[in-house]
């Protein structure tokens, strides 16, 4: 290979990043001190937040989409409720530490173990809403901005949450600064997106919510 | 040495001229009476008296699962293990009707494994560390395997004299049989059994199918205190106009 062409094939490798961004629309975050103390004030003035969620994975291996929905209610300060109406009814809550899951109409106590990726997405969820998401030393972050969201990629530093997850992508509302949308890239690079809409603040949320029984 | 480790006695004193004496000199069947003995154990009495079937029906017989080749089964899977439970989804996809990917997920998505298995062989494309340990992918595997025997298998199975209402057929391996319970009345397999000599390892029990694939199914382990309830909640294309 001539010195011509190391050169072009430098060139492409180098600009690769780049391009890969501009395709999907995303450029580096501007103002990334912006973004973090408009997270702040959003969350001191959030008490609650509920509303749909769209959770679908791409399966490499099989070529399938598999596509959950439900409800989302959070309530501060780390009280959490996943209810899943498809593809089956399942009922997920966390309150203050404690999980709880309702399986036809059976409640158990969660393995933890089994759902490390889910507990952690819960952490980052409240985390996010509690303005304390950057603080955490558990990821390493990088900024990017599209004309309607700011994004958070997260990647983990430790090799335990390795073993899971490559990637966490956050996509924040330009608009209200709430989470409409997170990314989950596996090492296999199979990939969980969970798209929140029809979202409410501070509605008043009954406790009975996150008391499974 | 391994004829008196096998029969437990006590014979030190034995060695391999004595043993080259018992096999030539003025006893040869008493030699042998240990290891007939020994081979006539092998086949407990359940499984004797079976006879050669015509391959092509009879394999047709034994499929529980048909290749599904524009989409995947989907399974709401319950396990519990000992005092614990928990809920997955289990995905099982077939390239042709000699090679099935099996994926598991958790209720939230994350994926515990994903595999492929075919006559040949057993691939782990993709598993998650903490399912990661060779016992429990054996498992997964001879699970598989009594499942997608009437697919997989190239044996011929053997089968029982007809009984009331039912076939049942025998893949014999060895030491281990795999039983399929064929129903007359609802043409297709309702229960599927693995045995080790004479215990019963596997069961599985097919309750209903829906559009010839299994909609309600259990897969227990008696001596692990393990069972799967699985369940067909639908089948999902794989168009990707969807």
């Amino acid at each position: 290979m001539n010195l011509h062409k190391k050169i072009v094939g430098f060139l492409l490798i180098s600009a690769f990043p780049v391009l890969a961004l501009a395709q999907q629309g995303m450029k580096t975050m501007t103002d990334t001190s912006g973004f973090k103390s408009g997270l702040e004030k959003f969350s001191k003035a959030t008490q609650s937040i509920q509303g749909e969620f769209v959770q679908e994975k791409k399966l490499k291996m099989l070529n399938d989409k598999v596509v959950s929905k439900g409800l989302l209610y959070f309530k501060k300060e780390n009280k959490l409720r996943w209810e899943y109406a498809e593809p089956f009814s399942y009922i997920v809550a966390l309150n203050n530490g404690k999980v709880m899951l309702k399986d036809e109409g059976k409640v158990t106590s969660y393995d933890a173990n089994a759902n490390k990726l889910f507990l952690e997405l819960n952490d980052i969820l409240v985390t996010c809403i509690n303005g304390n998401i950057f603080q955490g030393k558990k990821f390493s972050f990088r900024f990017f901005e599209t004309d309607k969201s700011n994004i958070a990629e997260m990647t983990p530093l430790s090799a335990t949450m390795k073993n899971f997850i490559d990637k966490i992508i956050l996509y924040f509302d330009k608009n209200d600064f709430t989470v409409s949308k997170v990314e989950m890239i596996e090492p296999s690079q199979n990939s969980t997106v969970i798209t929140f809409k029809n979202k409410k603040l501070n509605a008043d949320i009954p406790e009975k919510y996150f008391i499974l029984n | 040495m391994v004829l008196i480790r096998l029969t437990g006695m006590d014979l030190k004193c034995f060695n391999r001229q004595h043993l080259r004496h018992l096999r030539s000199g003025f006893c040869p069947v008493l030699f042998w009476v240990p290891f007939l003995l020994l081979f006539n154990s092998c086949t407990p009495e359940m499984f004797k008296g079976l006879k050669k079937t015509d391959s092509v029906v009879t394999v047709e017989k034994i499929k529980i699962f048909h290749p599904v080749l524009n989409g995947s089964l989907v399974y709401k899977t319950s396990v519990s293990f000992r005092d614990k439970e928990f809920s997955s989804l289990t995905y099982v996809n077939s390239i042709n009707d000699s090679v099935f990917k099996i994926v598991l997920l958790t209720t939230f998505g994350n994926t515990l494994l994903e595999a492929e298995i075919s006559r040949e062989k057993f691939t782990v494309n993709n598993v998650i560390s903490y399912l990661d340990r060779r016992p429990l992918l054996k498992i997964f595997e001879k699970d598989w395997r009594l499942l997608l025997a009437g697919n997989l298998s190239p044996e011929i199975p053997l089968a029982f004299p007809p009984g009331s209402g039912e076939l049942v057929f025998d893949y014999k391996q060895k030491r281990t049989n795999h039983l399929y319970h064929y129903n007359l009345d609802k043409k297709s397999v309702v229960q599927a059994e693995s045995f080790s000599g004479k215990n019963r390892k596997v069961i599985v029990m097919v309750n209903s199918y829906r559009d010839s694939q299994p909609e309600s199914f259990t897969i227990e382990h008696p001596s692990l205190h393990l069972k799967m309830n699985m369940t067909l909640l639908k089948k999902v294309n794989n168009d990707p106009a969807e």
